[in-house]
């Protein structure tokens, strides 16, 4: 906590900095670089299971710190204090903070920690006041049974990406290179966060976009990653994780009102089964084979206005069902599928209520439904 | 088998990347585009479109790059909603 603090000083230093320069000039020139600039997002929420007492649980705060020193050089970084579950007094976590060097109009450059480009949710969607559903889908940061996803969320590394308009289309490219999976042993987890790599084989991933319609409401991309995760001289040596994801986004505005698809879906290969042993008592084990798959399908509909009355633009409706596949020996649990409907109020660009309800289900075996009430505000 | 497959996949990209600096171009509709309208089609992509009026000249810069990078924006998109944006504001 104390080091959290001391970064985030760290960084309001370089604000009062940014702000001393440019007070030396004020007005700033029209040509003058040096920009700097706070956003970020917070949200807050409360959960009332079907079968226990609902609460206040969870309360998050996102600032993020953007700064151009110059025309090529672009840094961004974002710090989460959130209080939820059973850390009451708070967490801090560094999202992510890059550096990004812009080499041409189509190629930058970019090294720091930062989030993966395996598919779009996590890399897009994730934040609160952008996340059309109440929750994230599971697997895609929603934990289940301790999965809580299958790519690293943020990455140490080295990239490359940009645009390559071609006619009517867009591609876009992001490849990069990161410390990598490594893998638990005990237990078949793959930790995909990781500042210290546990051998000498760097991850490699990447994905690769195609915009096919002239108005960019289209997107559909494809990603893959390859990493050893076993350590050396164990008997998962040559142990490699892979990761495919297939990502789909359609936004379209009309007369009638915003139709928005979102999709994904996510599959990680380790390509030696595991033995698990449930406890130290188990001297058996169990062999499950660790490729769990997960996807998302989500629908929204915002209404358009209505006779000059905008307040009816305002509402929002959300239906996502979201799937985690995963071996019935796993540690993660069974195969699970959740269904979520929501309904959103926004009061202006970014900030909504959402009112949410989640629908589990195991297998074909009803979960406990729950109400979600959440407020986000982007800023 | 698969370490062929990411040497033939980084390939490819590579070879992109070279056809890029080479220089390939939008269509002469797509490079007609005004900013009002890129600002209508991109931003919804991931969020509701902010006003004009919500951030500075000095914000919607630093925003406009961050946002090149993360929504793919190419150089002249981003050139030309940061125009309209700090000229509506």
């Amino acid at each position: 906590m104390k080091t959290g603090l001391l970064i985030l000083l760290s960084l309001m230093s370089i604000q009062l900095f940014a702000q001393s320069d440019s007070a030396k000039t004020f007005p700033p020139k029209p040509d003058d670089n040096v920009k700097f600039k706070l956003s970020g997002y917070t949200f807050f929420n409360y959960v009332n299971p079907s079968d226990e007492n609902g609460g206040f649980a969870e309360a998050v705060f996102s600032p993020i710190f953007t700064w151009r020193p110059s025309d090529k050089i672009f840094f961004q970084t974002e710090v989460e204090f959130a209080s939820s579950g059973e850390e009451y007094d708070g967490s801090f976590e560094l999202e992510f903070a890059t550096l990004n060097y812009i080499i041409n109009k189509n190629m930058t450059l970019y090294a720091g920690k930062f989030l993966g480009p395996l598919g779009t949710f996590q890399a897009r969607y994730h934040p609160a006041w952008i996340n059309k559903s109440i929750n994230k889908p599971i697997g895609f940061g929603n934990s289940v049974n301790g999965l809580k996803r299958l790519e690293a969320g943020s990455e140490a590394g080295v990239g490359l990406k940009g645009v390559l308009p071609a006619g009517n289309m867009k591609f876009t490219y992001d490849i990069y290179v990161a410390n990598g999976g490594i893998l638990d042993p005990s237990t078949g987890d793959v930790e995909m966060e990781n500042l210290a790599d546990n051998n000498k084989n760097k991850a490699i991933g990447g994905r690769l976009a195609l915009l096919p319609l002239s108005n960019s409401s289209l997107e559909i991309g494809v990603s893959g990653y390859t990493a050893k995760i076993g350590d050396p001289g164990s008997m998962y040596e040559n142990t490699r994780a892979n990761i495919f994801a297939v990502d789909l986004n359609f936004v379209k505005a009309t007369a009638a009102g915003i139709f928005d698809i979102k999709g994904e879906y996510q599959q990680r290969t380790v390509d030696k089964d595991i033995v698990y042993y449930a406890d130290d008592a188990d001297s058996v084990g169990f062999t499950f084979n660790n490729n769990p798959s997960i996807s998302y399908l989500q629908l929204a509909y915002r209404l358009p206005a209505v006779d000059g009355n905008n307040w009816v633009h305002r509402f929002e409706v959300v239906g996502r069902i979201a799937s985690m596949n995963v071996d019935a020996n796993s540690p993660y649990g069974r195969t699970m599928t959740d269904l979520t409907l929501g309904l959103n109020y926004w009061l202006n660009f970014s900030t909504v209520f959402k009112l949410g309800y989640d629908i589990p289900n195991y297998n074909g075996t009803a979960g406990t439904n729950v109400l979600l009430i959440q407020a986000a505000i982007g800023f | 088998m698969k370490k062929k497959i990411w040497i033939i996949a980084l390939t490819i990209l590579t070879a992109g990347t070279v056809y890029n600096l080479s220089g390939c171009s939008a269509s002469k509709s797509v490079q007609a585009k005004s900013g009002v309208q890129l600002w209508g089609e991109n931003c919804v992509r991931c969020h509701n479109a902010p006003s004009p009026t919500r951030y500075s000249d000095r914000d919607w810069s630093v925003i406009l790059t961050h946002m090149r990078m993360t929504a793919n924006l190419t150089e002249a998109e981003e050139a030309k909603i940061r125009e309209y944006l700090q000229s509506a504001n």
